[in-house]
C-alpha cells in the first residue's frame, strides 16, 4: 500500500481564495493511500518547504502529491524537495490547480474539479513504481514487446534500431523523449521516465464519480504551456476539461483512449501544435492519423466520433499581443524589434499583430513609447500579483 | 510471396537450425508455461526452451481466454473429496496416484496467476474466491494467457514461436530433444535437450463436426482446432505407452456454434430441457444424480433426447434475471467472445428464447478425460526415458482442466529437473535420424515441386473425418459404434496412412496442414484400437458400443493401454490394473 | 469467412514481414498479401478466437461469423485498454450492448 503525502499550497491566498480547501481536505480524508494532508501558505518558500519536510519524515511517505501551481512554474522546487527527502523521482506528482483550475473557473467548479485533479494525481503516484535507473530516454519492456518494429518506423529522430536479439533498442543520444513511439506501440510497452501508459490509465480512473460530461485533455508540452497562459490571463474555459500533460500529441496511445472511453470519460481532447508546426517534428501528423482511424472505430461502435478530437492551440485559442490604435503613434518601432516578424503595417497605416506568428515575448511592448501594446501573458494585474507573492516570502 | 520464395525445393536447400538446451518444453500453452516457470525458478541455471507452433501470447486452448477455474480446492474441502468427485464424474476410472499429487498442487498456480495479474472474483463477505459450483471459481481470464507468457519471458525462458515439433530425437531409447520445422520460415529445427517435456494439446479434428459446410465453418469447434494431437502422435511413433484413448470427450455444447455450456448450465442453475419442456436430467437420470449426474451422462443426455424424437433440447435461460444474463455474456466474452456475436447474429433474446444445445464432435483430450501418455506418478515421466508430459497429452487424470494442467506442468518440471541433475554424460545424438526426419517432413513440398500432383492435406483430412464420424462413433451417429464399423474404420485409416506419401504442399502452411493430418491419422489408429478392445459400454456417449451395450466390470474395470511396436509397426493393446487408494464407492462423489 | 480486414485501415503493420495479426493467430492463418495488407489465408480454418481483432492496432479487423451459422450484419467490436476491454455488440436488429470487463489486476 502506497503512503502518499498531500501538500495543498495556498499560494498566499491566490489559490484558496478561489476554491474551497476545506471541502477538498474533508473529501480526501477517507482516501486509503493518503497518510497526511498538509496545507501550506507557500510551498515554494523556505518556511513552506520546512513544513513539508517535517511532515514527510514524521509520516514516512513514499510518494508526494504537490497540489499547487503549474509544474512549469515551480516544478523544480518540488523535484529538489523530493530528492532531498529521498523520495523516488517517479513518486512525485504535481497537480496544477492554480493556472488550470483556481484561476480559470468559478469557485464551486474549481473546488470540484480541483478534487478530481487531486484524485487523478493520487492515482498516478499509487500506480507509479520507483525507478532507480538513470536512463533518460524511451525504454522498451522486452518482456511484453513482440518486435513488430512500428516504433522504428515512427520515431521522428531515427533513434530506434534493431538489436542483435531482434528487439528494438533506443539510442539515448538521438532520443528526444517526444514519446511518439509510446503513442504508436500496439502493445503499449514503451515508456519514458516521466510518462508511462499505465500511470495515465490509472489517472483516468479518477473520472468515475466526477461531474459529467467528463472531458480529458491530453495536452502536449507546448499546448500545456498555452493552457497555463490562459490561466494567467484569466481566460475561462469549461471546468469539465481535465488536462493531462503529455510530451507530444504523438505520445498519446489509442489504448489510453480506449481506457478513457471504457472508464466512462465522455470525451477526449488532444491538443497540440498547428499542423506542420509540430515542435517534435511529426508527432501531430501521426496523432491525426491515429485519431482519424479511432474516430472511424467510434462510429462503428455506435459512438459519436467527436468524442475524440484534436485541437491545435494556435488555431483558435492562442492569444497574441494587441496594439491599441488609439494610443499608437505609428513610429514603427514594434515592427522593427519583433523577432518573429509578426507585426505588419496595414494599408491604412495601422500596425497589427499577426497572432499566428506572435510568441507574446513582450519585446514590442517594451519598445513602444506610448504604451500602446498589451501582452496578454503578463497583464499588469498579474505582474502585481506576482510582486505581492514575492513580497510575502 | 517472400515465404514462397524461401521455400526449399530440394533437400540441400533446407536450412537446419540446431539448438542445445537443458530442458525442452514442446508446446507453450498453459501447462508448458507453468513447467517452464517452475523449472526456471527451481533451478535458474537450467536453460529452458519452449517451442510453440503459434505464438505463446495466444496459443492453444486459452487463446480467447477463460471464464472459470473448475478445479480449485476451497476451504473445507479435502484432497480425498476432490479425488472422489473426479472419480465419480469419470465413471470410476482414473489414476488415483496421479490425481492425489495434482490435487496437492491445484491451488498454487491459480493463486500465482492472480498475483501476476489475473482478476479473480472475490466473495465480498468472506474475501475468498467467489464460487460458482462445487469446485469452480469465477475468473476474468481474457488476458490470462498473455499474463502467463509475460512471466515465462520474465523468468528468462527461451521461446521459439512458430516452430512445430514433428518427432522426438531418440538415442539408445532415451528422448534427447525434438525435431520440427518453422511454420513461417520453413527451416528445420533440431533442439537437443537433456530432458524433454511434451505439453501440447489434445486432438481435435479427428471427427467431422456437424457445422462443417462446404465453404465455411470447418473449425467451428469447441476445442481448439489447432490442437491436432501432435504430442500424442510423436509419442505413438516413438513407442510410448498410451492409455484410455477410448474415453473420448464428447459434451453438450451450444447448437451450431459448439460453444461451452457446462459451466454456464451448472453456474447459473439453468436446467436442460427438451421440446416438451421436460427437465431432462431430473426426468430421466434422477437415479444417477439428476442435475449432478456424471459428466458423460450430462453430455449424452440431449443427444439421447434427439434420437428419441424429443429434440431440440435447450438450456432454459428464460427464467434468468437481467443481471444473470449480463454476467453470463460477460463469462462468454472472457472465454469464447464470438458466442456473444453468435447470439447477436441470431437476434436472440435469452429471456424469450433459450440456448439450444447439442453434442459435439468427439475429441481426445487428456485435460477432460483420461486419454494420453501412461504416466509415472513419482516423477511425471512417460514410459520413454527422458520424456515427461503434462496437460492435455498426459493421461490418467480426467477433469484436470486449466488448473490441473497448470499443476501438472509444475510436477513435470520437478521430475525433469531431478532427471537432469542425475545425468552425467553429454547428449550423444545419432545424426541419421535428423536426415530421415528431413526426408519425411519435407516430402509433401518436394512432391509438389517434382510431380505437381497428389493429395491435398485438406482432402485427406476430410476423408479421415467422415470415416471416423460414420464408423467410429461420431456426432452424426449419436456416438454409436460396433465392432464391424470400427474394423472398417481401421482398415481405411491404414489405407490413408499408406497414402501419406502422396500428400502435396504448395507452401509452408500446407506443409503444416499435411503434418497435422499425418499426426491425426496416427492418433486415430490408436483410438480405434482402444475402442475395439473395450467390448462393453462404460461411458454412454463417450464410448457407446451397440454390440456390447452393458458395462462389464469383470473384464474391463481396468485401464486399456496401447503401445506401438517400433519394430513391426503394430499397435499392441493390453490391460493395466486399477489401483484404488481413496476408499469408497468409485461411482459416488461422497 | 471470419476475420475480415478493412484494407483502408490496415497498414500492414508498416509492411513488416509478419504483421501482428499474423504473429498472434493461433492457427497461423494470417499473412500479408502483395499489396502489403493483412489477409486470412483460409477463412474456413478460423476458430473465431478474435485474437487478431483484439491485437490489430488500427482496429482494421472484424470477426464475422460464417453466414451459415449466423445472420448479417451482427458485429462484436473489442477495444483493448491497458487493464480492461470494452466490447460493443450490435445484433441483426440494431440493438447495441456494451460490456466493460477487467482483464488485469492493477
Amino acid at each position: 500500500m502506497s503512503r502518499a503525502g498531500v501538500v495543498l499550497c495556498r499560494c498566499n491566498t491566490l489559490i484558496d481564495s478561489k476554491m474551497d480547501f476545506n471541502t477538498i481536505e474533508r473529501r480526501l480524508q477517507k482516501h486509503k493511500n493518503i497518510v497526511f494532508i498538509q496545507r501550506v501558505n507557500m510551498a515554494c518558500s523556505p518556511a513552506g518547504k520546512q513544513i513539508i519536510e517535517e511532515m514527510a519524515s514524521l509520516h514516512g511517505i513514499d510518494s508526494l502529491v504537490a497540489v499547487a501551481c503549474s509544474p512549469l512554474a515551480k516544478g523544480s522546487v518540488f523535484k529538489d524537495l523530493t530528492r532531498k527527502l529521498g523520495i523516488d523521482k517517479n513518486m512525485l506528482e504535481i497537480v496544477n490547480i492554480r493556472e488550470q483550475c483556481a484561476w480559470v473557473h468559478e469557485y464551486d467548479d474549481a473546488t470540484s474539479k480541483g478534487l478530481t485533479l487531486i484524485n487523478m494525481g493520487i492515482n498516478r503516484v499509487v500506480k507509479a513504481q520507483p525507478d532507480s535507473t538513470t536512463i533518460n530516454c524511451a525504454m522498451i519492456n522486452k518482456i511484453k514487446c513482440d518486435k513488430c518494429k512500428r516504433c522504428l518506423e515512427e520515431c521522428p529522430n531515427r533513434a530506434i534500431s534493431i538489436n542483435d536479439d531482434g528487439y528494438p533498442a533506443v539510442n539515448p543520444d538521438l532520443c528526444q523523449r517526444c514519446g511518439v513511439c509510446i503513442g504508436g506501440c500496439p502493445l503499449a510497452v514503451i515508456s519514458l521516465p516521466d510518462f508511462k501508459v499505465d500511470e495515465i490509465s490509472a489517472m483516468l480512473k479518477g473520472a468515475s464519480g466526477a461531474k459529467s460530461p467528463f472531458i480529458v485533455g491530453f495536452f502536449c508540452d507546448f499546448a500545456y504551456e498555452e493552457a497555463d497562459k490562459m490561466g494567467q490571463a484569466g481566460s475561462a474555459y469549461s471546468p469539465n476539461l481535465h488536462i493531462i500533460r503529455v510530451p507530444c500529441t504523438g505520445a498519446v496511445n489509442m489504448i489510453t483512449v480506449n481506457d478513457a472511453i471504457a472508464e466512462g470519460v465522455d470525451g477526449v481532447l488532444i491538443a497540440g501544435c498547428d499542423a506542420s508546426q509540430c515542435k517534435r517534428k511529426r508527432g501531430n501528423e501521426v496523432a491525426r492519423y491515429r485519431i482519424e482511424n479511432f474516430q472511424k472505430s467510434l462510429e462503428e461502435q455506435f459512438l459519436e466520433k467527436e468524442r475524440l478530437s484534436y485541437v491545435s492551440l494556435g488555431e483558435g485559442l492562442k492569444e497574441a499581443s494587441i496594439i491599441n490604435d488609439d494610443k499608437c503613434n505609428r513610429c514603427g518601432a514594434c515592427q522593427q524589434v519583433c523577432p518573429y516578424g509578426a507585426i505588419k503595417q496595414q494599408d491604412e497605416g495601422k500596425f497589427q499583430v499577426y497572432y499566428k506568428a506572435c510568441r507574446s515575448c513582450g519585446i514590442c511592448a517594451a519598445a513602444c513609447k506610448p504604451g500602446a501594446i498589451l501582452v496578454p501573458v503578463c497583464p499588469d494585474k498579474k505582474i502585481m500579483n506576482a510582486i505581492d507573492a514575492a513580497l510575502a516570502i | 510471396m517472400s515465404q514462397k520464395q524461401s521455400m526449399p525445393k530440394s533437400k540441400g536447400e533446407i536450412e537446419v537450425i540446431i539448438y542445445e538446451t537443458d530442458f525442452l518444453i514442446i508446446g507453450a500453452g498453459n501447462a508448458g508455461c507453468f513447467a517452464a516457470i517452475e523449472a526456471k525458478r527451481k533451478s535458474p541455471d537450467v536453460k529452458v526452451t519452449l517451442i510453440e507452433k503459434a505464438h505463446i501470447d495466444r496459443s492453444g486452448c486459452l487463446a480467447a481466454g477463460m471464464d472459470a477455474i473448475n478445479t480449485y480446492i476451497k476451504k473445507g474441502k479435502t484432497i480425498d473429496d476432490f479425488v472422489k468427485w473426479s472419480r465419480s464424474q469419470a465413471g470410476g476410472l482414473l489414476r488415483e496416484d496421479l490425481v492425489i499429487k495434482i490435487a496437492e498442487n491445484l491451488n498454487q498456480p491459480i493463486e500465482e496467476w492472480e498475483e501476476w495479474g489475473l482478476p479473480i472474483k472475490k466473495d465480498s463477505e468472506t474475501g475468498e474466491y467467489a464460487h460458482r459450483g462445487k469446485w469452480d471459481i469465477v475468473i476474468q481470464g481474457e488476458s490470462m494467457k498473455p499474463i502467463l507468457a509475460e512471466k515465462v519471458r520474465e523468468f528468462g525462458c527461451q521461446v521459439l514461436n512458430k516452430v512445430v515439433a514433428t518427432n522426438y530425437l531418440v538415442t539408445d531409447g532415451k528422448v534427447v530433444g525434438a525435431m520440427g520445422f518453422g511454420v513461417k520460415d520453413g527451416k528445420m529445427y533440431v533442439i537437443k535437450a537433456k530432458a524433454t517435456c511434451v505439453a501440447t494439446g489434445g486432438a481435435a479434428g479427428l471427427y467431422k463436426n456437424y457445422t462443417n459446410d462446404a465453404t465455411n465453418s470447418h473449425h467451428q469447434l469447441w476445442y481448439c482446432p489447432f490442437n491436432n494431437g501432435a504430442g500424442y502422435a510423436m509419442g505413438i511413433r516413438a513407442g510410448a505407452e498410451m492409455t484410455t484413448f477410448e474415453m473420448r470427450w464428447c459434451a453438450t455444447r451450444t447448437k451450431d456454434f459448439n460453444g461451452p455450456i457446462d459451466t454456464i448450465s451448472v453456474g447459473y442453475g439453468t436446467p436442460m430441457i427438451n421440446h416438451k419442456e421436460e427437465k431432462i436430467m431430473q426426468k430421466r437420470y434422477a437415479d444417477l444424480g439428476g442435475e449432478t449426474a456424471p459428466r458423460f451422462l450430462r453430455a449424452n443426455a440431449p443427444m439421447e433426447e434427439w434420437l428419441e424424437g424429443r429434440g431440440p433440447c435447450y438450456v432454459d435461460t428464460r427464467g434468468m434475471s437481467d443481471q444473470d444474463i449480463k454476467d453470463m455474456k460477460t463469462d462468454y466474452l472472457n472465454e469464447r467472445p464470438s458466442y456473444v456475436l453468435f447470439l447477436a447474429a441470431r437476434g436472440q433474446d435469452l429471456k424469450e428464447e433459450p440456448i439450444e444445445i447439442y453434442g459435439n464432435d468427439p475429441y481426445i483430450v487428456g485435460g477432460h478425460t483420461a486419454s494420453g501418455y501412461w504416466m509415472n506418478s513419482e516423477d511425471w515421466s512417460t514410459t520413454l526415458p527422458g520424456l515427461f508430459a503434462c496437460g492435455d497429452v498426459a493421461g490418467g487424470v480426467p477433469n484436470k482442466f486449466v488448473g490441473g494442467c497448470a499443476a501438472e506442468g509444475i510436477l513435470a518440471a520437478r521430475g525433469a529437473l531431478e532427471y537432469i541433475s542425475k545425468l552425467d554424460e553429454p547428449i550423444d545424438i545419432d545424426e541419421s535420424q535428423i536426415e530421415a526426419e528431413k526426408d519425411r517432413v519435407y516430402a509433401p513440398l518436394f512432391r509438389m515441386y517434382a510431380e505437381g500432383d497428389g493429395v491435398k492435406p485438406l482432402e485427406m483430412e476430410e476423408r479421415m473425418q467422415r470415416l471416423m464420424d460414420e464408423y467410429a462413433g461420431g456426432v452424426h451417429q449419436f456416438f454409436r459404434m460396433n465392432e464391424e464399423q470400427l474394423k472398417y474404420a481401421l482398415k481405411h485409416i491404414k489405407i490413408l496412412q499408406n497414402q501419406v506419401k502422396y500428400l502435396v504442399a504448395e507452401d509452408i502452411f500446407e506443409l503444416m496442414s499435411a503434418h497435422e493430418v499425418i499426426d491425426r491419422l496416427d492418433v486415430a489408429e490408436v483410438l480405434i484400437h482402444h475402442l475395439i478392445f473395450r467390448k462393453e459400454t462404460r461411458w454412454p456417449g463417450w464410448q457407446t458400443r451397440t454390440d456390447y451395450p452393458e458395462k462389464n466390470d469383470a473384464e474391463y474395470d481396468c485401464f486399456v493401454n496401447t503401445k506401438k511396436n517400433t519394430e513391426t509397426g503394430e499397435i499392441e493393446v493390453f490391460k493395466r490394473e486399477y489401483k484404488q487408494i481413496v476408499p469408497g464407492d468409485r461411482l459416488k462423489p461422497n | 469467412m471470419p476475420p475480415k480486414v478493412d484494407i483502408t485501415k490496415c497498414d500492414g503493420c508498416r509492411a513488416e514481414e509478419e504483421p501482428l495479426c499474423d504473429q498472434i493467430c493461433p492457427g497461423n492463418l494470417m499473412r500479408l498479401n502483395e499489396q502489403g495488407k493483412a489477409e486470412c489465408r483460409s477463412s474456413r480454418d478460423c476458430w473465431d478466437c478474435m485474437s487478431c481483432t483484439k491485437i490489430c492496432p488500427q482496429g482494421a479487423i472484424e470477426t464475422r461469423l460464417p453466414y451459415q451459422l449466423g445472420y448479417y450484419p451482427a458485429k462484436l467490436i473489442p477495444k483493448v485498454g491497458t487493464d480492461k476491454i470494452m466490447w460493443t455488440c450490435v445484433d441483426i436488429n440494431g440493438k447495441v450492448e456494451r460490456y466493460v470487463i477487467k482483464t488485469r489486476n492493477n
